[in-house]
């Protein structure tokens, strides 16, 4: 990948003027820390940047960016349509990480009343501006794009791809990674997938579709109830409920292999997969002639270890990042609330205190905090509490019922089932509350999201192929 | 080629192995008794010419009566019964008194039929989550299988499963959709 990166003085200055927000009292240094880590590490190609440090949440801070049109080669319709596309996609993908916020030359240009825009002419409205362009090579397409700092007209980054058309989206989504990177130093999530659960009338099927509910694709379908996918922090498996055979059972989906596998699973319900963060083991919930447990194995299935012991209703296990402890659901307190053990099953603590209806804990990817499903006023919210204890915030609002929140790679999204249009959709919303949007698109009920971790580029084209 | 011989061979074995059908005067298997049978059937041949449609009918009864007392009888088909849904409160799993008086008939009408298996679904309303839906469900089928076992149904008989709110029974969303929904159903196996 052809891309350059400066990191002269004159870029940070641009940058260093937008003060980072602490939005998490004191512990926004390890954060910031973690954050850097998983950058240093999702790919050879950035090892030798310089990271920024900056901007963790939304609101004023935010990079105001201008987005250029793409141009074009070919004066054919076909070429119009997917430059369109490449701005739309790269705006979208921008806006959605909470920490740019895009306009379209268009825009300007009517209102400065210009043809074609200059960076002097951005200044000081803008902060950085893309530009871009499409052009045919063989049977395939290039897209160029380059991201400049307005107020001194460097270059700070670029982007070259010769793909063909049917990896165009994905293409840009990794544009749209590589900039969000080079303007904020942070992961993106433009490449990611979100793992979920389509009901149609003959079955209930495990799908996959781009973070932003394109390209939904079909990956379990077999006539039969297929529940609660949890995508692998390695990013090649799925694992999920199944009642083929009328057996509730826990199943591995290979994504690179398409194999499924069943797995050691006992007495009756096995279900509510959890991966542990080193993609080695499984939290899940089962009964054996009594009551649901929390129970603990390795990913093939053997070294089976009953983690909760209580006669209440123990389930909906998720892992902590650091994979010491589980957050998990028991009704032992009478009814449903969220609990903190450590992962061999001892020190068990109570987190939630609030409501009467707490469910499907999912702990943010940065450690601090739990989302989880609560009921509010009779109507369930996507809730937050601080993984230490404190008071419940409700992060979604408004009609229908909001439930199984799942967070991005990034701890910045969290994607969630709610019915407000009618039907069960995805949704996904910042981690502060704002910017809520739904993503699915398809006419079928859908629920159980899992958010995908940074995919390999092997995985993002077998994903998207065909 | 080798499978078809050995498919064949299994079949064969299974047409020896298994008592002829009603109404054909049925193969003596060996059997302690194998003398007296073959004493009936010769005073059968002996008296041929008289009136042998009586001798038919004892010989057939004669042989019906060795047959169930033979131990590779094949039970009669159960009897397919209908237990009805008992109803849980909501968020609960344990038994309402209307319940148990429900459960207690089944109880009595699993012990009449001995061979019949059945499997205790688990059900809640939509109002839930859907994973504490599937734990709850599950509970549901527990307690109503546990009941079952103290009213002297044997546990081999009965298997349970939770569908959580995943099929409701009646897809509306009030108060006696709801109802409806948070059922223990049962299905003949």
């Amino acid at each position: 990948m052809n891309s350059g990166f400066i990191s002269n003085s004159p870029t940070r200055s641009t940058l260093a003027r937008l003060t980072p927000v602490r939005r998490i009292a004191g512990s926004a240094r390890p954060w910031v820390v973690l954050v850097a880590c998983l950058v240093l590490s999702a790919g050879p190609s950035w090892a030798q940047r310089e990271i920024y440090l900056g901007i963790h949440t939304t609101g004023a801070q935010q990079i105001s960016l201008l987005v250029d049109e793409f141009t074009c080669e070919l004066d054919r319709l076909s070429a119009r349509v997917l430059a369109n596309q490449a701005s739309e996609i790269l705006r979208n993908d921008l806006d959605t990480s909470g920490l740019v916020e895009t306009t379209s030359s268009s825009v300007i240009k009517d209102e400065l009343g210009l043809g074609s825009l200059s960076l002097a002419d951005l200044n000081p409205r803008f902060d950085a501006s893309t530009q871009g362009r499409l052009s045919v090579e063989g049977g395939d397409i290039v897209i160029e794009a380059r991201l400049f700092d307005v107020p001194t007209q460097k270059l700070v980054a670029s982007f070259r791809r010769r793909i063909a058309e049917s990896a165009f989206r994905s293409a840009v989504h990794q544009m749209a990674d590589h900039f969000l990177h080079a303007l904020t130093g942070e992961m993106g999530i433009a490449e990611t997938k979100i793992a979920l659960v389509r009901e149609t009338e003959r079955g209930m099927d495990i799908c996959a579709m781009d973070y932003d509910g394109h390209d939904l694709r079909v990956l379990v379908q077999n006539g039969e109830m297929n529940l609660l996918p949890a995508w692998s922090p390695l990013g090649d498996e799925i694992a999920y409920t199944s009642y083929i055979g009328g057996d509730p059972g826990l199943y591995v989906l290979n994504l690179d292999t398409g194999v499924r596998k069943r797995l050691a699973t006992l007495g009756e319900l096995n279900t509510s997969a959890a991966w542990s963060p080193d993609g080695q083991k499984l939290a899940f919930s089962a009964t054996r002639g009594g009551d649901p447990e929390v129970f603990v194995m390795r990913r093939d299935g053997g070294g089976l270890e009953q983690v909760t012991v209580h006669r209440a209703i123990d389930c909906s296990p998720t892992w902590a990042p650091n994979g010491h402890e589980i957050a998990f659901t028991s009704d032992r307190a009478g009814t449903p609330q969220i609990y903190v053990m450590a992962s061999d099953g001892t020190n068990v603590r109570r987190l939630t205190y609030e409501g009467d209806y707490n469910d499907s804990p999912s702990w943010c990817p940065t450690g601090d905090r739990i989302a989880f499903t609560g009921r509010i006023g009779g109507r369930f919210r996507i809730c937050i509490v601080p993984v230490q204890g404190g008071p419940v915030y409700p992060l979604t609002d408004g009609p229908g019922s909001h439930e199984s929140p799942s967070w991005a790679p990034d701890g910045r999204h969290i994607a969630y089932v709610s019915n407000e249009g009618g039907k069960s959709a995805i949704y996904i919303i910042n981690a502060d509350g704002t910017n809520k949007r739904k993503v699915s698109t398809s006419p079928h009920r859908l629920h159980a999201p899992s958010w995908s971790p940074p995919l390999s580029p092997r995985l993002v084209a077998k994903l998207s192929e065909g | 080629m080798m499978a078809k011989h050995v498919i064949a061979a299994i079949v064969l074995g299974l047409l020896l192995w298994l008592p002829a059908g009603c109404g054909t005067k049925p193969e003596p298997a060996v059997e302690p008794d194998v003398e007296t049978q073959v004493e009936a059937a010769d005073d059968a041949e002996t008296e041929a010419g008289e009136a042998s449609a009586e001798s038919m009918a004892f010989d057939d009864l004669f042989h019906r009566a060795q047959q169930e007392e033979t131990e590779t009888e094949p039970p009669p088909p159960p009897r397919v019964i209908t237990l009805k849904d008992i109803h849980f409160e909501f968020d609960k799993f344990s038994l309402t008194p209307e319940a148990r008086r429900t459960l207690s008939s089944h109880a009595r009408e699993l012990g009449e039929s001995p061979s019949l298996r059945i499997q205790v679904e688990g059900h809640c309303d939509e109002r839930g989550t859907q994973e504490y839906n599937l734990a709850l469900g599950q509970r549901r089928a527990q307690a109503v299988k546990d009941y079952l076992i103290s009213s002297g149904v044997q546990p081999s008989r009965i298997s349970i499963i939770s569908y959580g709110e995943e099929r409701p029974l009646d897809p509306r969303s009030n108060e006696e959709a709801w109802g409806t929904n948070r059922r223990a159903h049962f299905k003949n196996l």
